[in-house]
């Protein structure tokens, strides 16, 4: 019999905020920096860098959520989109309360790019407009064209964050469950881990899918009822 | 913020995915005038992207929230900030044409405060209008807070002279980046507004000279801008090297520069480069730009270095351990910034892990940015090394053959490029053949897992990591 489809609705989509952040050890600093900076009590600049699946775009994003929540405008410039624009779409976001931009590495050595960046640093510093930024690599290591925006770049707060141990993955990946309103067996996300290698991004993505399987099927999350999941995923043509 | 609009955008946060919702929704600014929703973008392009994807999306959460009745929304390109101006802008005209001096009131008077920096900011509404900004100089940047040292002692004395005397006219000051250029020539700018309290000191980058000139042009306000610059007492021109290959700005501020130097008016100039030696600007501006007095600010030596950095700490209210100090300005020589960063970083970290400042803590603290600083050694060095030390080809570590005495010096030199060089797993894994992160990550567990049980192991990393980074 095949399964009953749940009615479709409007998937609630979760949201990046710090309540929902998991704080390590690991970054600790970064993040109560991050939280300082906001509060205007830390410097202008803060620079976080560090591996895919650490939560640097997780933080700039609840950065924004939470000035917002302070009547202010933020923006969120995702360098992974932007570039498909021209520079000129950094212009006028001066006039924002907070600017954050994400994978800054993504613009080493492209002239125009880097001179736009520098630019806004330069008009953020004198309007007193905090900025966030996040990269794969440390500001030495991005290999800038502009040398006056590599130093800029280290200036303030440079913060690593490093990569969450399994057993924070697996909180994490809870904590997104939670959020889509399903509950996330220790089992089930142990095997997610071990058998999905792949980013955190991904595995989210995943449990949306199982989220909906699991409303489909009326089962719940266990590893045979996953593995089923992953397998039928796995085989069917794409 | 209206309270619509607010309620709007948790609606569509609820509904929109969060980059998006961040990228193109939230940057959007509201303004209500009789009844309509002026929604606020920075630029034109997120104003044709919410026109395409979201305007409708909008139109009808308002709707909703508003029981059904239509709530009226202009998108536009600008921001409150502008829209306050102009309001402000033209309050004070009416107060002007009141007071009867409408007429020769081109361009609005700076506030009289010498602390402050004006552009123009035309608004093409403005009827004209030249309006002004104030940009103040950075507080800190004062002769009280400036170290000095056999580096930057000629430069010190010289700016302090230009500031007291107005001597040396212009003061162009050179070096490379980060080393206290934008510092000194501020403080010349604070001393001055001290001394003559009514004095317009005007700082700028070249690159907002340039921007400012452009649009000047485009609102037909250039004899504005022309008048504005030449009359100010002291001009600040950051950065002047961003003028090359610029003609019609460096024209204008040819003409500029003559006008405030005739008037006694004191120029500071900043460069990472002696006039004569920036490639891209007229020779005629090279030569005037040297007329005055030109000096550089060298990078600091260790001792210069530690006095910066115990400085600054004490700004924060912080006693910096001798120890302390000399272990961070030993390993970080490059600029006097990456020094300021570093201390921020340490500060940071004992405050928020509730730590004594000890050499100790620091050398955990920094050890990532101290690495970035020792790193010298790319992918193929790392490659190299290792193979030789292994007594393998490189082809043969980069080839898919899983032989033990292949694997392990792989492993290892994927971990020391992980260690050293401070790639993303992704770049590393396409350096090592075309492997995926996943590899590249189960490499570094497997060779930190065998220091802590091979001491032979642990040597061998030990030895390629200090061949690799001296």
């Amino acid at each position: 019999m095949p399964a009953q489809l749940p009615l479709l609705f409007n998937w609630q989509v979760p949201t990046y905020s710090f309540s929902n952040f998991y704080e390590t050890e690991q970054n600790q600093c970064a993040y109560q920096s991050l939280l300082q900076l906001l509060q205007g009590d830390g410097g202008q600049c803060l620079y976080l860098w560090g591996e895919v699946d650490t939560g640097k775009s997780h933080l700039l994003q609840a950065a924004c959520k939470f000035v917002a929540q302070n009547n202010a405008t933020p923006v969120y410039l995702p360098f992974v989109e932007l570039l498909e624009y021209s520079p000129e779409v950094l212009e006028g976001v001066n006039e924002r309360d907070l600017v954050c931009i994400d994978d800054i590495h993504l613009i080493a050595g492209l002239e125009l790019w880097e001179r736009a960046v520098f630019t806004l640093f330069n008009q953020l510093r004198e309007v007193q407009v905090p900025l966030v930024i996040s990269s794969l690599v440390s500001p030495k290591a991005l290999g800038l064209k502009l040398p006056d925006l590599a130093s800029r770049l280290a200036w303030e707060g440079v913060f690593m964050l490093d990569t969450l141990p399994d057993e924070s993955k697996l909180r994490v990946l809870q904590r997104y469950s939670a959020d889509l309103g399903m509950e996330l067996p220790e089992s089930v996300g142990e095997y997610l881990l071990k058998h999905c290698s792949e980013n955190l991004k991904a595995l989210m993505s995943w449990l949306e899918k199982l989220d909906y399987a699991s409303l489909a099927n009326k089962r719940r999350l266990t590893v045979p009822f996953v593995r089923e999941v992953l397998n039928a995923r796995a085989s069917s043509p794409t | 913020m209206s309270a619509l609009w607010t309620a709007c955008l948790q609606h569509l946060e609820k509904t929109v995915s969060a980059q998006e919702f961040n990228t193109w929704v939230r940057p959007l600014q509201v303004h209500e005038e009789l009844g309509t929703l002026l929604l606020l973008a920075p630029n034109r392009f997120v104003l044709d992207r919410v026109k395409a994807h979201f305007l409708e999306h909008i139109e009808n959460s308002l709707n909703k929230l508003n029981n059904g009745d239509k709530t009226q929304v202009l998108l536009q390109v600008g921001s409150r900030k502008k829209i306050l101006d102009k309001t402000l802008s033209n309050t004070k005209k009416v107060a002007s044409g009141r007071g009867g001096k409408g007429k020769n009131a081109k361009v609005l008077p700076l506030r009289s405060s010498a602390k402050t920096s004006g552009f123009f900011n035309h608004s093409p509404s403005n009827h004209g209008r030249a309006h002004i900004v104030n940009s103040p100089l950075n507080a800190k940047f004062t002769f009280n807070n400036f170290i000095t040292g056999q580096c930057n002692q000629l430069a010190h004395a010289a700016a302090l002279q230009a500031a007291e005397n107005c001597d040396f006219n212009p003061l162009f000051i050179y070096g490379g980046v980060g080393l206290g250029k934008t510092h000194l020539m501020q403080a010349v700018g604070h001393a001055l507004g001290q001394l003559q309290p009514n004095s317009r000191v005007v700082y700028l980058h070249s690159e907002r000279f340039v921007s400012e000139m452009v649009k000047a042009i485009q609102n037909k306000v250039i004899d504005d801008f022309k008048d504005y610059y030449r009359s100010v007492d002291v001009l600040l021109l950051d950065d002047i090297q961003f003028l090359a290959g610029k003609v019609r700005s460096q024209e204008e501020f040819f003409h500029t520069f003559n006008t405030l130097i005739e008037g006694h008016q004191q120029v500071v100039i900043t460069s990472d480069r002696v006039p004569g030696a920036i490639n891209g600007l007229e020779e005629r501006l090279k030569s005037r730009l040297g007329s005055g007095l030109t000096v550089s600010v060298d990078p600091p030596p260790l001792n210069t270095r530690m006095d910066i950095l115990r400085n600054k700490a004490a700004q924060s209210a912080v006693r910096l351990p001798d120890d302390v100090a000399w272990f961070i300005a030993d390993n970080i020589e490059s600029n006097v910034r990456e020094l300021e960063g570093a201390l921020h970083r340490l500060l940071a970290s004992a405050r928020f892990l509730h730590q004594d400042i000890t050499l100790d803590f620091s050398q955990q603290a920094l050890k990532d940015l101290i690495v970035t600083q020792l790193r010298v050694c790319t992918i193929n060095d790392i490659q190299q090394v290792v193979a030789e030390y292994y007594k393998i080809s490189v082809e043969e570590m980069m080839s898919k053959r899983r032989h033990r005495y292949i694997v392990r010096p792989r492993q290892m030199a994927i971990s020391l490029a992980k260690e050293l060089t401070q790639q993303s797993l992704a770049s590393i894994g396409n350096a090592f053949g075309g492997r995926d992160r996943t590899t590249i990550m189960h490499s570094c567990k497997t060779i930190n897992s065998l220091k802590t049980k091979d001491q032979e192991l642990r040597q061998d990393y030990q030895n390629l990591s200090k061949v690799l980074q001296h």
